[in-house]
């Protein structure tokens, strides 16, 4: 494990299905202290909200929602907002009341089939949009603010495995075949704009993650551990491919400040950081004050798509080591990161170097 | 012979279709439940036309008859321990003896640490039997405990009362709490429990507490009090070697010589105290109500007498503590569990464990850690050791994997047990319910890693054919092709093409345009993939291609027969082309097909479409031949 990085491993006795940092307004650099975390395969699931400061304490759990079906996503709306999606194809938001939370707006049975409801597979949240992507297929468009829900696209004829928002209006989604697809929600039509094929050997893709700045770069994980690097504006293929971990790709983040950084967590029980830059020293502080050859802004503006091309350094660094039981979810905020599994264990990581 | 075919334990009543002749047939499922389902014996078997078992409708019913949910405490402590297990298969028994120990020992005592954050847990939630709960991992820590003092640390020499000491501290916590409680009244000599609780600190070896609770005394600043004092300050500390024995012996001498000499006549309570540090044996029976339990008795008794013994003579004290506690009769599990630890028979301490414990944890652990030791005690290590290690953990493994939710867990046991646990593993994982996508890809995953492919096929068929019922063809394709079924497959593949017959339109086109090299896991799917690339071949306005492609499927058989007939009429705008698309071998080709279809009586020549296509064909027949004559000249 990388030098200075302290962890904390907490038993919690719930498989965890996702954790996600609480969102802390935009303009600061204070790192968040409080996150949500979801469980799944009980009979009588939960949803968790925990307090973590950076004192070496155990996270204390402030406050436990009992939820029957397994929880799939949680997705932040706004700051005191998050919606969660369930096995049982409903999508609830939860407000976050002093130290509390309160379930808010339903919408029940989001995918039926023939045989019942589908679960509701990923969430993505975009202002006051959610899209919700599911085990049917299809893609349901909802606002916030109204319970009826918006569009129903009919997106694929096979489970839709995660949705990502590219911008307000430009939506990927990732299947169980390994094909990407773009959407544009304005348009009237029920087609893609685009479709390719993730992969040769039609893995499911399991992850996508978004670059915070350059909103056409995406990143994909699929089910044999591989993570791969997309322009969206020429997505025939991937830029880049990086191959480190031995099993499926469960979560994917860039990090927001600092988007030269990469998380990943797998199905192998690793989780890991992959950084890039010209130099070793490159990081958070040094771009405060780098006086080096090339501007900042030029560097960053092209790091994960030149990665080959200009033989960028990158370097990976092993935050959880690969273990026998999965790591599900992830979430960074600013150097604090949160990762469950189904260890029934949240390890919390200080200090990380971005 | 008694009749115990009508004694049951339980009856479960189950809501089945109600039919005269339908009979109940079982299968098993886990550890903990059987899966029934309705079987209609009375249905002839077509063949043979014996009574077969046909399914009745009614569904299948899984009965449990013990909880798969395990509560949160004991959650944390498997998955904790499974950690500290991994690790110890992992530790290296090629390393020296005295290197090995030392490594077994902290594992050893990284699962009694497992065992006490439990314990915390478990005090910190408030459920109602949460006390229970607590002494029983209290329970199952101490004798923990005294194992590894006992078998894992062996010290040279075998001295180990320092060890036992601390192990009685810390489990015989009454004379703390006393301690507490007297040192806050006001008068402390008056409290009733005052001198029994100075009486429980020599015991327990702890002088020091024991001196400050006497200068609390009134009448300290006396003779007999700062004689007694005195004796309790020179007590020599524990130590190993000769010279020991000796600085001990003589300190016990001065104790009975100040004694004997009536130092101590005008109190008795002092004088019990120092017949206490005499090893007086009939004091301490006398105490032995205060001390509570058979093995404080031991610990302190031999603290007075000698206390440089061995684990050997420790057991001959243990049978005297026992007797003075009421005999071997009243012994109870955990004493008995104690017992054997101390003599060191694992047999009986396993046994005693497994049949009083409510799960396999202590017994499945302290096996795998026993059987690891090197040589224990010269005696050679018992030969029934490393079967019942095996016996037990496949057992546990298989108690996690019926739980709901600690399955995965389970595999990490069954992993180290060789071929049966592998074996025993498959049956398990394929009895799992799948519920959703992402439970099942778990599930394969665990399969294939571990080489069990018939177990990840199997997974992933049920999960097709679910996917299948829910009319979610795509999915089922995917499945069926994860699953490397080609019946699955050709059955999926067979909907589709019948979907395009019916509808005109082609569902999951996207997906079979990009099969690849999966299209060869069926016949039926090879088809559907180059049915669709002569569709796109079509649109595309490569029509000779087109062309060849469409008589290759008819001739080569790929084409079901009740798709011929479409596959035809696919041709018919080919046929009608200027310049031919069809060569002459290609048109004699589709003709013999038309023929065939003609003879097994599929065509009704009387209607318009066969009509235009014999046309066609005759048509396309003579342009070609002029085509192909104008090119060879």
């Amino acid at each position: 494990m990388s030098e200075g990085i302290r962890r904390i491993n907490t038993f919690v006795s719930t498989k965890i299905s996702c954790v996600r940092w609480r969102p802390t307004p935009q303009d600061t650099l204070t790192p968040s202290s409080q996150f949500v975390s979801g469980s799944w395969d009980d009979e009588e699931n939960c949803l968790q909200l925990w307090q973590w400061s950076d004192s070496g304490d155990d996270p204390r759990c402030l406050h436990r929602l009992p939820c029957r079906p397994d929880v799939n996503c949680l997705s932040y709306v706004s700051l005191d907002v998050f919606a969660a999606a369930t096995s049982d194809g409903d999508v609830t938001l939860y407000r976050h009341v002093s130290e509390r939370l309160e379930p808010g707006r339903r919408w029940d049975r989001l995918h039926p089939t023939k045989r019942g409801a589908a679960p509701c597979t990923w969430l993505s949240a975009f202002e006051q949009e959610l899209v919700s992507v599911g085990d049917d297929g299809r893609m349901v468009v909802l606002n916030m603010h109204s319970q009826k829900p918006g569009r129903v696209i009919a997106a694929d004829t096979c489970s839709v495995y995660r949705v990502q928002h590219v911008t307000h209006s430009h939506v990927v989604t990732a299947n169980m075949r390994g094909q990407l697809k773009s959407w544009d929600l304005r348009a009237d039509s029920d087609e893609p704009t685009s479709s390719v094929m993730a992969s040769q050997q039609q893995c499911a893709v399991t992850a996508l993650a978004r670059h915070p700045t350059q909103y056409h770069v995406l990143a994909s994980g699929d089910g044999d551990g591989v993570i791969c690097i997309w322009d969206m504006r020429q997505p025939r293929f991937p830029v880049t491919e990086l191959k480190s971990h031995a099993d499926e790709v469960s979560d994917l983040l860039f990090h927001r400040l600092c988007p030269d950084s990469l998380f990943s967590a797998a199905h192998d029980g690793s989780v890991c950081q992959w950084n890039i830059g010209t130099t070793a020293s490159s990081g958070l502080s040094a771009r405060l004050h780098t006086s080096g050859r090339e501007p900042p802004a030029d560097a960053a503006q092209t790091s994960w798509l030149t990665l080959d091309a200009s033989k960028r350094y990158l370097d990976v660094l092993s935050l959880l080591p690969a273990g026998p039981l999965p790591v599900n979810s992830l979430d960074v905020s600013e150097d604090r990161l949160v990762c469950g599994g189904d260890n029934e264990v949240i390890h919390c990581v200080s200090q990380l170097t971005v | 012979m008694e009749d115990d075919t009508t004694r049951c334990d339980v009856m479960v009543s189950l809501p089945m279709p109600t039919h005269q002749r339908l009979n109940i047939n079982f299968s098993h499922g886990c550890q903990n439940n059987v899966v029934l389902h309705a079987v209609d014996f009375g249905a002839k078997d077509t063949d043979s036309g014996q009574p077969g078992g046909a399914p009745a409708g009614g569904g299948v019913r899984e009965v449990f008859w013990s909880p798969s949910e395990w509560p949160g405490w004991w959650r944390q402590l498997a998955s904790e321990s499974a950690g500290v297990f991994s690790d110890l298969q992992s530790c290296d028994a090629g390393q020296g003896e005295a290197a090995l120990r030392l490594s077994l020992l902290k594992l050893s005592r990284r699962y009694r640490s497992c065992l006490r954050a439990s314990m915390e847990t478990v005090t910190a939630s408030d459920e109602e039997d949460a006390d229970t709960h607590r002494q029983l991992l209290n329970s199952m820590e101490m004798v923990w405990n005294l194992s590894e003092i006992v078998l894992v640390d062996q010290k040279r020499g075998g001295v180990v009362l320092g060890q036992l000491l601390d192990w009685v501290r810390q489990h015989a916590t009454q004379f703390d709490k006393s301690a507490a409680a007297v040192t806050e009244a006001e008068i402390p000599e008056k409290h009733p429990d005052y001198w029994n609780t100075v009486y429980g600190m020599v015991l327990q070896g702890r002088q020091a507490a024991a001196r400050k609770l006497l200068r609390l005394h009134s009448g300290f600043g006396t003779d007999p009090f700062v004689s007694a004092d005195e004796l309790l300050r020179k007590v020599p500390p524990l130590a190993e070697g000769a010279d020991f024995e000796l600085r001990w012996r003589h300190w016990q001498a001065q104790c009975v010589l100040r004694l004997e000499s009536g130092e101590f006549g005008y109190s008795p309570r002092l004088q019990t105290l120092v017949k206490i540090l005499c090893g007086d044996a009939v004091t301490f029976e006398d105490l032995y109500r205060e001390m509570g339990s058979w093995y404080h008795l031991m610990v302190s008794y031999t603290l007075y007498s000698r206390p440089w013994v061995g684990i050997f003579e420790l057991r001959h004290a243990a049978e005297d503590s026992i007797e003075v506690f009421g005999g071997p009769s009243q012994l109870s599990a955990l004493d008995q569990m104690l017992q054997a630890a101390l003599d060191g028979d694992i047999h009986k301490l396993l046994k005693t464990a497994q049949a009083t414990l409510p799960d396999g944890w202590l017994t499945a652990h302290l096996a795998d850690l026993l059987c690891r030791l090197p040589d224990i005690s010269g005696a050679g290590r018992p030969s029934f050791l490393s079967e019942l290690r095996h016996h037990l953990l496949v057992e546990y493994g298989s108690a996690l994997c019926a739980s709901r939710s600690l399955w995965q867990l389970g595999a990490v046991y069954l992993d180290q047990c060789g071929a049966q646990g592998r074996a025993r593993l498959a049956l398990l994982l394929e009895r799992l319910d799948p519920r959703t996508d992402r439970r099942a890809r778990k599930i394969i995953q665990m399969a294939e890693s571990r080489g069990l492919s018939a177990v990840a096929s199997s997974v992933a068929q049920v999960m097709g054919r679910r996917a299948m019922a829910a009319g979610q063809l795509g999915t089922a394709l995917a499945w069926a092709l994860r699953s490397d079924c080609s019946a699955l497959a050709s059955q999926l593949a067979d909907t589709l093409v019948k979907q395009y017959t019916s509808s005109g339109r082609f569902a999951s086109a996207d997906f079979v345009d990009n099969l690849g090299s999966s299209m060869l896991k069926s016949d039926r799917l090879m088809f559907l993939g180059k049915y669709r690339e002569f569709h796109r071949l079509y649109e595309e306005n490569s029509l000779q291609e087109a062309a060849s492609l469409l008589v290759t499927l008819m001739t080569s058989q790929l084409a079901p027969k009740y798709f011929w007939r479409t596959l035809l009429t696919d041709a018919l705008p080919l046929l009608e082309l200027q310049p031919p698309a069809f060569s002459t071998a290609q048109t004699y080709d589709l003709m013999a097909c038309v023929e065939q279809l003609r003879r097994s009586g599929d065509l009704d020549e009387s209607s318009e479409e066969v009509r235009l296509l014999r046309q066609a064909l005759a048509d396309n027949l003579w342009r070609a031949s002029i085509a192909e004559d104008s090119v060879a000249s």
